[in-house]
């Protein structure tokens, strides 16, 4: 028997979840994409160390889980490095890190679909490295990368719920409260997923309206 | 302790030699001192202000979260802040789980953990103290109107058991129940979500959580035969100087034994949550 009551009496508590959620969602993402970018660039680079570094970060933090960077983050950063990092930073930075490998895959990807005619082109017309980059490759690739960028955010929104794991009052975790004392997990969980659908849903149908530009690129 | 000398050398020499002698003395000297005092621990904790102690959710009544304030209570929350109030300083509460207890304890974010059960295996990274706190029963949660009289009853392959994963629940299973399908789980609310969806037959509880989950209208609470003791105790981190630490929770624990002050603490905490206990024997004692 489904019991709505135990919702609407935690509503306060889901709320408080939700916006923990959401800045998380936001600052990792605003954070991840300015590693995405230097990370991408770095990929990109003719240096060959540059490169690599960019290499061995994307593959690092990809092919790590999420979960094992934030236990590790939290609990293995005071036992080896003697840091010791609240879990909040821990959470922050874990995701920060983790969403910015794959940002730098699709900013990677991105650029480097674009027909090397065109920047060869550029070059001929007198156009600098950056100049190339800035006002030929990366307009085309960011309309591309678009999709995908949205696609890996939307995730990232997801992904947020291993916060729980460290105890970081994220949406999940006050879901796992409300179970904890109501011992009314199905109807606690059924309402942590309408949640996510309610914002991600019309996120997903952006995504898709995205790729409509993009395909008309080719 | 003074460098040995002969009182035929020359008082330079002896000097250069005392000195040298001290320099490579003195700092392992010293770093012996600290190993070997035993109330190391205990002057650091009683130094820094605060007991640092892990907390968590789903684990009612042992550990409550206010809904509305977010500050902990709970009789294991009641007794921590007991160990508090005794060693001067204020009771930190660090939020975790059973599952990452071991890596707080190696990562030095807590200083001592309660409800814990002893466990061989754990014993070689934590130290438990000999004596626990209290004793409960290991019991089982079965759907409403099933009724489990003893753990060979329980123990056939068509029975499905949900047990917490890396508890001692689990343990419990594998020696009891072994012909039994056991599943673990993350936490209790999942092993209730087994239960109410009807993918589990049982779920194996103390007493306390068991009667508390049914106080809730969950379930039927069975107390399998025989009677399983749960001893409840407490660990801290096992490092150098401990021994005071561990001298001084002891002393605790005897304390509030032999004075009833733990059962009054229990008793008090059964009440606010309503629960009854006349499933137990009239002669078991906590």
């Amino acid at each position: 028997m489904f019991d709505p009551s135990v919702i609407t009496d935690n509503a306060a508590l889901l709320w408080q979840g939700l916006l923990v959620t959401l800045l998380y969602t936001v600052a990792t993402i605003a954070t991840g994409l300015l590693i995405g970018f230097a990370i991408g660039l770095a990929q990109l680079s003719r240096i060959l160390p540059i490169r690599m570094f960019g290499r061995v970060y994307v593959e690092f933090f990809r092919n790590i889980p999420l979960l094992v960077i934030l236990l590790w983050s939290y609990y293995a950063l005071p036992i080896f490095l003697h840091v010791n990092i609240t879990k909040a930073w821990a959470g922050y930075l874990s995701l920060s890190f983790y969403i910015g490998a794959f940002y730098a895959e699709i900013l990677r990807a991105g650029v480097e679909g674009i027909d090397p005619g065109q920047s060869d082109a550029a070059t001929a017309l007198g156009m600098s490295s950056g100049q190339r980059m800035r006002r030929v490759i990366l307009p085309q690739a960011i309309r591309r990368m678009l999709p995908p960028l949205v696609g890996q955010s939307i995730i990232q929104m997801k992904n947020t719920t291993l916060l729980s794991a460290i105890t970081v009052p994220d949406l999940l975790y006050q879901g796992s409260y409300i179970s904890s004392f109501t011992y009314k997990p199905m109807e606690v969980y059924s309402a942590v997923a309408a949640i996510f659908l309610i914002i991600l849903v019309p996120l997903t149908a952006l995504a898709r309206r995205m790729e409509g530009p993009h395909a008309r690129i080719h | 302790m003074p460098i040995g000398t002969t009182a035929t050398e020359p008082s330079g020499a002896l000097t250069r030699r005392a000195l040298l002698g001290a320099a490579i003395v003195l700092p392992f000297a010293a770093r012996a001192a600290d190993a070997d005092d035993p109330s190391a621990v205990l002057n650091a904790i009683r130094a820094s202000g605060v007991l640092r102690a892990p907390v968590m959710l789903g684990e009612e009544p042992g550990y409550i979260k206010d809904r509305k304030s977010g500050a902990w209570g709970g009789y294991y929350f009641t007794f921590l802040q007991s160990i508090a109030d005794d060693l001067g300083v204020k009771l930190q509460p660090v939020e975790t789980s059973w599952g990452n207890l071991a890596a707080d304890f190696q990562a030095r974010k807590i200083d001592v953990a309660i409800g814990v059960n002893p466990n061989p295996q754990r014993a070689l990274v934590v130290d438990y103290l000999s004596v626990p706190i209290f004793s409960d029963a290991w019991a089982v949660l079965t759907p409403k109107g099933a009724h489990e009289a003893s753990w060979a009853e329980l123990n056939t392959p068509a029975k499905r058991i949900s047990v917490q994963t890396g508890s001692t629940m689990q343990i419990v299973a594998r020696a009891l129940l072994p012909d039994a399908q056991v599943t673990p789980v993350a936490d209790r609310p999942t092993a209730l979500l087994e239960l109410q969806s009807g993918r589990a037959d049982a779920v194996l509880l103390s007493i306390l959580d068991a009667l508390d989950v049914h106080a809730h209208g969950i379930g039927e609470v069975s107390l399998p035969r025989p009677i399983l003791q749960n001893p409840a105790t407490l660990c801290v981190a096992r490092q150098e100087g401990n021994a005071g630490f561990i001298n001084f929770l002891t002393t605790w624990v005897e304390q509030e034994r032999s004075l009833g002050i733990a059962q009054a603490t229990l008793a008090r905490a059964w009440k606010a949550r309503g629960i009854d206990l006349s499933i137990l024997p009239p002669d078991f004692t906590f």
